[in-house]
């Protein structure tokens, strides 16, 4: 049976250092590089003829389009509209890496399939993105009042002393949450499918009975796939909510 | 203690957290299902972030028996 863990190693495919930090293209970078080649030909092609009556892919692009449109409204409002391609970005993205990661992979020569949600490194790049687009563009908004964010409106003065840090802990935290959140998810559910689906390798290999029995674990392992699935979509759904949350401040203070 | 050993019951310690997200959706779901079937109109207001609140409970149940299952075989 397969090391579980083995699946989350990173390899270099080309080694490449620069000044003594190693900017190896790895598998990471390989998987990154076919979510965002995939989304953009997906959604340059779904587009490209632009008919009245859409077809499959133009309607599946426009879905993708849609959902994201009315979350960012719902969420930041009609000002929002700037950031949208940053969430829409965001949301694809995340996707493409929690979709991809579920293929099957290192059989019939395909490359091994990489999670590059999986990693904190990569959710943790994203999180911090975000974060620092909201000091940012808060700053750029309101200037020096965005300060007033970890001041609540409408809080007696002698309670502020406890309210301030407990506001500017949870301000702080908040990329932390984010990255952990995603990667957390992602790797406990891969790491929980390949160790149901090992099951049924270690049961095959002893033989006899365990050959029969052996079906139950891949039963079992459909179902978490199948869950999986279900989890791949909505942590890209959780992780670009959250953005627009935390976005939301950027915009307006005060809610 | 054999580093064996601790790692087995660390394992199966790692895996209760599930019975609190198990309690949690089930609470969850009731809510729900009682919102619903109290006040029928409420439902595109409960459906707004259905979803949401149940990865946030069921990331608290997966997080820690993926990471039993890490100390077991990982």
């Amino acid at each position: 049976m397969a090391n579980p863990v083995e699946q989350f190693v990173i390899k270099q495919k080309i080694p490449f250092e620069l000044g003594g930090v190693d900017l190896s293209f790895t598998n990471s970078a390989l998987w990154m590089t076919f979510g965002v080649i995939l989304s953009v030909v997906f959604l340059s092609i779904a587009m490209g003829r632009k008919e009245m009556i859409p077809g499959r892919m133009q309607m599946t692009a426009e879905l993708l389009y849609e959902f994201v449109a009315k979350m960012v409204k719902d969420n930041i409002g009609a000002k929002g509209r700037a950031f949208f391609p940053f969430v829409f970005t965001i949301f694809v993205f995340v996707l493409m890496g929690n979709l991809l990661g579920l293929l099957p992979g290192g059989i019939l020569g395909l490359p091994k399939v990489f999670t590059y949600t999986s990693h904190l490194a990569v959710t943790g790049a994203l999180a911090l993105m975000v974060f620092f687009a909201v000091i940012i563009f808060g700053l750029i908004n309101h200037g020096l009042k965005f300060f007033s964010l970890f001041v609540p409106a409408g809080v007696p003065w002698w309670i502020l002393p406890i309210i301030i840090p407990i506001e500017l802990i949870s301000f702080f935290v908040r990329p932390i949450t984010l990255s952990v959140r995603l990667f957390a998810n992602m790797m406990a559910g891969h790491l929980m499918l390949k160790i149901i689906m090992g099951f049924s390798v270690a049961a095959a290999s002893a033989g006899g009975v365990g050959i029969a029995l052996g079906f139950l674990p891949t039963i079992a392992g459909l179902a978490l796939l199948m869950f999986e699935l279900l989890v791949a979509l909505i942590q890209a759904y959780v992780f670009a909510i959250l953005s627009c949350v935390y976005l939301k401040d950027a915009v307006d203070l005060h809610h | 203690m054999e580093l064996e050993a601790a790692k087995l019951i660390a394992g199966a310690l790692a895996m209760l957290p599930a019975f609190g997200a198990a309690i949690g959706l089930g609470l969850y779901f009731k809510a729900y299902a009682e919102g619903v079937a109290r006040n029928p109109q409420a439902k595109p207001e409960l459906d707004k972030n259905f979803f949401l609140i149940l990865a946030f409970i069921e990331a608290l149940g997966i997080i820690p028996i993926g990471l039993g299952a890490a100390m077991l075989f990982g």
